[in-house]
């Protein structure tokens, strides 16, 4: 609640991570716990909110009992005193007054006052220099967690009570949250660390909402002051708190602009992507969320070239989808892509990818521990529900399966053993599938790259992963700034070892596509057509855009053109080189 | 609250924690315990900075530890006996074998 009748407006410089401009309140979330929100509530509430965390309490009180005398019968008095200390934070004043007062002097939630009290009281933890803060840092967490447990259950307040759009403002977003989140009506995101995850980035853009990273300071403008109206503006980067007339002014000059977009890209999307010179190109949508199946179609992809299916692991964490849940959505995606195939990707869990619930130990360096199909061989139990339904889903359509961050040729022997186990299994459980499923693999690990030529002679189709490629060539992290301009999709070795690959697909006459944003990148379109790739598999709104160059190019001349980048030194003249000779063979 | 005007009348003691965890989550939890049977307001403090024994928190927050001299104050009708618990508690290295 604003003192000021027109109070100034301010405006925040960050990163657009996904496009798009929206407008709502801004909402605070923790960062690191889900489901806490930063509700405003009305005055005549805030004394309904008070009693609600007194009942939380009085119920939390009840479940320690219960679980100290349990733990004290089971394992001893010594260890059940750990539950007392629990329960005098519990009934502790200097806690419970404290959330009270945050409660009554923000006109917060209950669930907010307490995580804001819980960091109060850990920063004054973190301050002492004692053997025994982690103790009782985790005591005060424990009680935390407890009490958010129970509130939770008491006359909860979803974020779906408030009607208004809502932007998230938060430090930092997991991919579960963004999902959830961006179901709800929230309209955009607003995140102060530049650690927006590219899962989270992928998720915003898949739901068509536009997000800010490296907010600095956003969030503490947000907690001292709720309820301030604010733009996303996902494509300029930035946000604007308390937009004035001449600033909601141009948020719907951008809406108008952005449908208008949108309304031109249909009609783009329905022409075929065929080139000057007679080459047909597939061009077909990669896809992390349901939402975004009907947009596919709308945008006039031929078919689905990648499915990110721990996304659908993602969006029910920290539960495991059953069977039926995948096969619903792999039923969909089939039926909707057919007679065009549909790339369905095992998981690719590890990495940086949440998989508390899979992974039993903590990695030293994930990017490089087991993930991908890797963990799929290791964790058989994990991966038998999804490859149940991935085979009996494949009635519906046109089932390309691919295993992602194969290295050896083992892996995908290793993995037609399973796949051939499951499907015994199927026939002796009576259900129908269908035998001849395509298997093909995801290059994106070099020495993958390197042996196309042998890796073709076990699968039906490669697909380069061109993000994960670069960076294990380039041995580079792109979101490490310091070194993100090594991260370069031109480099002359990785034009080479993406050449290689298709060279060696068209040799074994196996199909090759290209997923990762080099595929969706405009100015590399035609190289990559130069190279004799004739499958792009792009985010759904690229479709109409790539679909539209393709029909202004000449393969045969871009051979030429791509055949002309051997030998050049650099990233930057091959960039030059693109450059000057591309526009001559663009219609 | 009788602050103030029978302040005068406190009484105070000087203990030493001797268990070899200091004042941990046990011990803290054991002295709140024995604090809120009494009546009487009880503090303690360690370095300077004082805490309410019957609040966990204050009491962990002064992070004392094994050697510690803390001063026990007791304050109310029933504080001589709250005192004698106290101690007898600091006494018995509030319960831990060592």
């Amino acid at each position: 609640m604003s003192p000021h009748p027109n109070p100034p407006m301010e405006v925040f410089r960050g990163l657009g991570v996904a496009d798009g401009i929206s407008f709502g309140l801004g909402v605070c979330i923790s960062s690191g716990v889900s489901d806490i929100y930063q509700l405003p509530l009305p005055p005549e509430a805030i004394a309904a909110e008070i009693e609600r965390f007194h009942r939380a309490v009085a119920q939390a009180h009840g479940e320690l009992c219960a679980l100290r005398q349990r733990v004290g019968e089971e394992l001893g008095e010594e260890l059940a005193g750990i539950f007392d200390a629990q329960r005098l934070l519990l009934d502790d004043r200097a806690f419970g007054d404290r959330v009270a007062e945050h409660i009554q002097a923000e006109q917060v939630n209950a669930e907010w006052a307490i995580y804001e009290t819980t960091t109060e009281i850990q920063s004054r933890f973190d301050a002492l220099d004692s053997a025994f803060i982690r103790e009782r840092s985790e005591d005060l967490r424990d009680v935390s967690r407890l009490l958010l447990r129970q509130l939770q259950g008491i006359d909860s307040h979803p974020l779906s009570e408030l009607k208004e759009d809502i932007v998230i403002v938060a430090d930092d977003l997991t991919p579960s949250d963004a999902v959830r989140l961006g179901r709800t009506n929230v309209v955009g995101f607003a995140i102060e660390h530049g650690g927006i995850t590219s899962h989270s980035t992928i998720i915003a853009r898949s739901l068509n909402l536009p997000a800010v990273a490296g907010l600095t300071g956003i969030r503490d403008r947000l907690i001292e002051q709720t309820q301030i109206p604010l733009i996303v503006d996902g494509s300029a980067g930035t946000v604007v708190l308390n937009p004035d007339q001449a600033a909601r002014a141009r948020l719907r000059h951008s809406r108008i602009d952005h449908e208008r977009e949108t309304h031109q890209l249909e009609s783009a999307g329905k022409l075929s992507a065929i080139t000057r010179d007679g080459e047909a190109v597939r061009v077909m949508a990669n896809i992390e969320l349901p939402e975004e199946i009907e947009e596919s179609k709308r945008f006039g992809a031929s078919g689905i070239g990648l499915y990110r299916s721990e996304f659908l692991y993602i969006e029910r964490s920290p539960v495991l989808p059953t069977e039926d849940e995948h096969l619903a959505i792999y039923r969909r995606l089939l039926e909707s892509a057919a007679p065009h195939p549909a790339i369905i990707r095992t998981y690719d869990l590890g990495g940086r990818k949440i998989a508390r619930e899979v992974m039993e130990t903590d990695e030293q360096n994930p990017v490089l521990g087991q993930r991908g199909i890797r963990l799929t061989l290791a964790r058989p139990d994990i991966f038998h529900t999804q490859l149940r339904a991935l085979l009996r889903a494949s009635l519906y359509g046109n089932l390309w399966i691919m295993l992602p961050m194969v290295s050896v040729v083992e892996e995908v022997r290793r993995f037609r053993l399973q796949l051939r186990a499951v499907m015994e299994e199927l026939e002796a459980d009576g259900l129908p599938f269908r035998r001849e499923v395509a298997l093909g693999v995801m290059i994106e690990v070099p020495a993958a790259a390197l042996i196309a030529d042998i890796l073709a002679r076990e699968v039906d189709f490669f697909s380069i992963g061109t993000n994960d490629l670069i960076q294990y060539a380039m041995a580079v992290d792109r979101n490490n700034e310091q070194v993100s301009d090594l991260y370069q999709p031109l480099h002359p070795g990785l034009i080479r070892l993406i050449r290689q690959v298709i060279a060696h697909a068209r040799t074994a006459g196996i199909e090759v596509s290209m997923c990762g944003e080099m595929a969706g990148d405009a100015r590399l379109t035609p190289l990559l057509i130069g190279c004799g790739l004739r499958q792009l598999s792009v985010s759904p709104r690229q479709v109409p855009k790539i679909k539209g160059l393709i029909r202004r190019l000449s393969a045969q001349q871009l051979a030429g053109v791509a055949d002309r980048c051997d030998g050049l030194e650099s990233a930057q003249a091959i960039a030059e080189h693109l450059r000057q000779s591309v526009h001559e063979h663009i219609d | 609250m009788h602050d103030g005007a029978r302040s005068e009348e406190m009484i105070e003691q000087e203990l030493t924690l001797t268990n070899r965890l200091g004042l941990h989550a046990r011990a803290a939890a054991r002295l709140v315990h024995t604090a809120a049977r009494f009546r009487c307001t009880v503090s303690v403090a360690h370095d300077g900075e004082s805490a309410d024994a019957k609040s966990i928190l204050g009491l962990l927050l002064l992070a004392a530890e094994q050697g510690a001299i803390l001063v026990v104050r007791c304050h109310g009708d029933d504080e001589k006996r709250a005192l004698k618990a106290i101690e007898r508690l600091f006494a018995e290295r509030f319960g831990e074998s060592s």
